[in-house]
């Protein structure tokens, strides 16, 4: 423990004012590195953790499956209905919609060239552009086409809320359960754009279905209910931080099997 | 006791990196380097924010947990420290948090007249002068100037620094010179109000 306590005395303002009780501490109650160390590989080995094939596999598969609820659910609610839109507003709407809800996706999902995630401005501009570009694409390219942009008293959007949030919480709740405990620098904006990714998936579903394209009933069933996903991503940021583990319990016999103290 | 050895011997952060890949790729015995890199920094930090090292060891221990049940997750080609720091700067400030809930807890249940006793000139005197007030000092800062003030202490330059914590050197400045400032508050502040 002199190593320690003699780092300790080096020079620099924190290391001065952090020896003290550390280093007391330390001769009390710390162990050695070595016993640590192999502490630590015992509790490992004890646990295995999936190598990053088969964390890939799981990827695809947890993803595959969200995907396959969210077009059961839209199949179910009766597919694609054009209903009086022309083939080619219809088209160019949901392939314009698809295209940023997966750019989203891809941004947000993707972890980028560090473990530590996007940066904060990527994160909320992916939370902010993603909405307003679906909405501009919609309305704009609706309003191009006569009649399209025209209000629907009968329909002011609850059915579209409703299927937007089922078909998105699916994606959503795959995204977040695959990076969940990886520590991202900010996990409740990486949660809100996780989660306004999801939402955007689903716009783009419900697009297929939802012939209507005026403003009122576009904020109400398609934009609050990826804004509410954004919300609860943001909400269940926390799943994303690094969090405290259970250590296993470890096999009888195995060397230095005193648990992680909790 | 051989901790600082261990800090000076920490792989090269390349190296480490590399090991990270091989983990993440399923090779089990590279489990090792990881932990020779990133115990002693981590430790270190952790020591230095919590000054109880026996919850530093938890905080070593905890952040190499995490790390292998992520170790799928792992992008390759990405540098380990900065999550590593990540992770730890994350599990420091929930145990501070835990602290601090545990100390109210305690205040809460204290007598009356125990809790609305002031402090005489001399204790607080006293204890703005021992280094444990500097050190709760430090331990309140925010995890980011913890770890610029730790990254500091280990000799590192400003775009070593920003490189290990993934972020810029003028984020880098930043931090450092607020940390500065709020220690140096919380050394002198007491001083400076008893003067005339």
């Amino acid at each position: 423990m002199k190593a320690l306590d003699a780092a300790h005395r080096a020079p620099g303002l924190a290391a001065d004012h952090a020896a003290g009780d550390a280093g007391d501490a330390g001769d009390a109650g710390g162990v050695a590195m070595d016993e640590m160390k192999s502490r630590i590989l015992a509790t490992v080995t004890a646990a295995p953790a999936r190598p990053r094939a088969a964390a890939t596999r799981v990827r695809w598969l947890v993803l595959g499956g969200a995907a396959l609820a969210a077009l059961a659910i839209f199949a179910l609610a009766g597919g694609l209905r054009p209903t009086g839109r022309p083939a080619a507003l219809w088209l160019p709407t949901a392939a314009g919609a698809l295209a940023i809800a997966a750019a989203a996706t891809a941004l947000a999902f993707r972890r980028g060239p560090s473990m530590l995630g996007r940066s904060a401005a990527a994160l909320v501009g992916i939370a902010v552009a993603t909405p307003l570009l679906l909405l501009a694409w919609k309305l704009g390219l609706s309003s191009l086409f006569s009649e399209m942009t025209r209000p629907w008293p009968g329909r002011p959007g609850f059915r579209c809320l409703t299927l937007s949030t089922a078909t998105g919480v699916a994606p959503v709740a795959a995204m977040l359960y695959l990076w969940r405990g990886t520590a991202p620098a900010y996990p409740r904006l990486t949660g809100l754009a996780l989660g306004t990714a999801g939402g955007a998936l689903a716009w783009a579903l419900v697009d297929l279905w939802c012939p209507i394209a005026h403003a009122h009933h576009l904020l109400l069933g398609h934009v609050l209910p990826l804004l509410a996903f954004g919300a609860i991503g943001a909400a269940a940021g926390g799943l994303l931080a690094a969090r405290r583990l259970t250590p296993p319990r470890l096999r009888p016999g195995v060397a230095n099997a005193r648990p992680i103290r909790a | 006791m051989d901790e600082l050895h261990h800090d000076d011997a920490a792989l090269e952060p390349s190296m480490a990196d590399a090991a990270m890949d091989r983990y993440a790729t399923g090779d089990d015995s590279a489990f090792g380097a990881i932990y020779d890199a990133v115990a002693p920094r981590v430790l270190a930090l952790a020591v230095r924010s919590l000054g109880d090292r026996t919850l530093a060891e938890d905080i070593v221990q905890q952040t190499l947990l995490n790390i292998h049940r992520a170790r799928g997750a792992f992008v390759p080609g990405a540098p380990l420290m900065p999550w590593a720091y990540a992770i730890a700067r994350r599990l420091i400030v929930d145990t501070v948090r835990r602290r601090r809930r545990e100390v109210q807890l305690d205040q809460a249940e204290e007598p009356p007249e125990q809790q609305a006793r002031p402090a005489t000139p001399h204790e607080e005197l006293q204890a703005h002068q021992t280094a444990g007030s500097l050190r709760l000092a430090i331990a309140a800062l925010p995890g980011p100037q913890q770890a610029v003030l730790h990254l500091r202490e280990e000799g590192q330059k400003l775009s070593a620094m920003a490189a290990t914590l993934g972020t810029t050197v003028t984020a880098v400045k930043l931090r450092l010179h607020r940390a500065m400032a709020s220690l140096r508050s919380a050394a002198l502040g007491p001083v400076q109000e008893r003067r005339p």
